[in-house]
């Protein structure tokens, strides 16, 4: 079976009027489906940058991508948008909920450009709250959830159109421990049903992770190292 | 086309964030009132002159000389009857009559009531008048307003005219004009024409014009060129001439108004434009988010129009409706003086709903275009910004 996501000779530069900036310098980079893989290193080091070129959000200046097959750095907005919402969902550190939205319409975010029925949008919305525990929310502006709430609302959405890859940028920085300690059993459970996540971090937390995973070590935009921890 | 997600969608965008859109809907209401009041007030009066003019005479024979304006001999009258085509030709007596102290003038009309077709023309204004008692006196009819002036001044059944010979002429009040006539007729006596002739100067078998009315509408032009050239100083007014005239002292006043509210409305794009700018970090905050969570810039350009829709209708709507509850129901204080001005005897016009749709549509146009290219523009700005930094 082909890896779900293959990365070759990626670099991403900004140009700026005095120099040109290197954030990744060639990397090279194979996850296979099912697969949860761990970027670590510290600030600067590309973890967000790669994250984003994989989700489409951001594209590479040389180099392959492709996830799913799909070369998505060619996509045309419209196909890369559409691409996006049904194969990758994002869970971010900020956790970017619309804060005048219910947790449910929250959830319910990447399924609007779909034209689904309304009542599939319900039902899919249920599904995902109950997977990430705040279905009893599920009315609640998000303004007024706590944080370990919050986090929860946004991996409903993510999960929400049932998406092959679920990417984690810094999940539990803005999370007390107990929380963190939640979102690794989330994490778990994601791990079980097969999807292929993908976590930037630095938190210390993710080494007491209870399932097979791989830890990629970053550091000033290259891949030092990585490991396999069954 | 909008499902019923989408509409939900669109439900929490406008009404979630109702403070947000507040302020734009209030300002747009008040925009789109004041226009369409304008625009009330001016279709209305233009309706009620057209109309009150239809039932003018379709031309009126004056006589210049030296550039002025003079008293016409009654003797033309049998050479305007000799024009094959004419038909009811009637002299009349008028003229302005302004009044010590200094202030205020009335329109002084003296028929012939005994001239059947000057009595067929004026049975619209004098309506129920018993005509034997009114000219068995110096009586005269006069326009509310003309009388409630009089009646401030204690002159409450009779006004003393000074006339062209210096002697005092008393006329009695014996009633008043219909409110209908108002706007032509807020300043107008209607009295004898004998008794006009002796306050205005004018001399005995002469008169200050001829009124006639043309059956056949395709001679008309004809008509006006042969009673051109009857007298070297005839001068012939048409009907058409006159609501042209009439056309354009209100028109001064839509101009006016117009470049007042095109101002409006560029200050008023202006302003909406600064306020979506303004709100740029949220607005991109959540066009990113919309972005990363796999909408496309068409999706989000898409609920933006129907939000800028649904705010522009419903502005439209209320705005519009506010006008028509103001300009018609209450009269339209304030605004209706500036139209019709206040300076003698401001008409006390009832303002008789009439509504433009060409021009109800050129508002929405001119209010509708600025709106949407303030709000989508800096939208669309967003949208194409790379999404990663639209949450940052």
């Amino acid at each position: 079976m082909s890896p779900i996501v293959e990365i070759e000779g990626l670099k991403r530069f900004y140009n700026t009027p005095a120099e040109r900036v290197e954030v990744l310098k060639g990397i090279n980079l194979s996850i296979e489906r099912g697969e949860t893989l761990i970027l670590k290193g510290v600030s600067g080091s590309g973890k967000t940058t790669l994250l984003s070129i994989i989700a489409g959000l951001d594209r590479p200046s040389e180099g392959k991508v492709l996830v799913e097959g799909e070369a998505i750095a060619k996509l045309p907005d419209n196909h890369l948008s559409h691409f996006r919402g049904r194969h990758i969902g994002m869970v971010f550190q900020h956790y970017n909920l619309i804060e005048h939205f219910s947790v449910k319409d929250n959830v319910s975010v990447p399924l609007v450009p779909m034209n689904l029925r309304y009542q599939k949008v319900g039902q899919r919305v249920e599904d995902a709250m109950k997977k990430a525990n705040i279905s009893h929310k599920s009315d609640m502006l998000a303004a007024r959830l706590s944080g370990g709430e919050k986090q929860r609302c946004t991996i409903a959405r993510a999960i929400v159109t049932n998406p092959e890859i679920v990417i984690c940028d810094e999940p539990t920085a803005n999370l007390d421990r107990e929380n963190a300690i939640k979102f690794l059993d989330i994490l778990k459970n994601l791990h079980n049903m097969g999807k292929t996540i993908i976590i930037a971090t630095h938190d210390s937390i993710f080494e007491s992770l209870n399932f097979s995973h791989t830890v990629v070590y970053m550091s000033d935009g290259e891949i030092e190292k990585s490991e396999s921890i069954e | 086309m909008l499902n019923r997600v989408k509409l939900h969608f669109l439900a929490l965008s406008v009404f979630g964030e109702s403070s947000r859109h507040l302020a734009t809907v209030l300002l747009s209401v008040l925009v789109i009132f004041i226009l369409s009041s304008v625009l009330f007030i001016s279709s209305s009066i233009k309706y009620t002159v057209t109309t009150a003019l239809e039932n003018e005479a379709d031309m009126t024979v004056q006589r210049v000389r030296g550039g002025m304006l003079a008293q016409v001999p009654l003797s033309w009258e049998k050479d305007i009857v000799n024009i094959r085509g004419i038909d009811s030709v009637s002299p009349r007596v008028w003229g302005r009559y302004f009044t010590k102290p200094k202030g205020k003038s009335f329109l002084i009309i003296g028929v012939d009531f005994l001239d059947s077709n000057a009595n067929k023309a004026l049975s619209k204004i004098v309506g129920s008048t018993d005509l034997k008692k009114f000219l068995n006196a110096h009586n005269m009819l006069v326009s509310a307003k003309v009388k409630s002036w009089m009646k401030k001044r204690f002159y409450t059944d009779s006004y003393s005219f000074l006339s062209a010979d210096g002697e005092f002429i008393k006329m009695n009040i014996y009633a008043t004009l219909p409110k209908n006539s108002d706007l032509l007729s807020n300043d107008v006596i209607i009295m004898p024409i004998d008794d006009a002739r002796k306050i205005l100067g004018i001399k005995e078998g002469y008169v200050t014009d001829f009124v006639l009315n043309v059956p056949n509408d395709a001679q008309k032009v004809f008509i006006e060129d042969k009673l051109s050239s009857l007298h070297f100083d005839i001068r012939v007014v048409s009907k058409k001439e006159s609501l042209a005239a009439y056309d354009e002292s209100f028109n001064f006043r839509n101009g006016f108004f117009l470049t007042l509210f095109m101002i409006l409305l560029a200050t008023f794009s202006l302003i909406l434009y600064q306020r979506y700018t303004q709100s740029y970090s949220t607005q991109k905050r959540q066009i990113g988010i919309y972005r990363a969570l796999g909408w496309s810039i068409k999706d989000i350009l898409t609920l933006k129009f129907y939000e800028i829709v649904v705010i522009i209708l419903g502005s439209y709507v209320t705005g519009v409706g506010l006008a028509y509850i103001f300009v018609y129901i209450a009269n339209a204080p304030v605004l209706r003086d500036i139209f019709l001005g206040s300076g003698n005897f401001s008409p006390d016009v009832v303002l008789i709903p009439v509504i433009d749709f060409s021009a109800l549509s050129s508002i929405f146009l001119l209010y509708a275009i600025p709106f949407v290219a303030s709000v989508l523009i800096p939208v669309w700005k967003i949208a194409v910004s790379d999404p990663k930094e639209a949450m940052l």
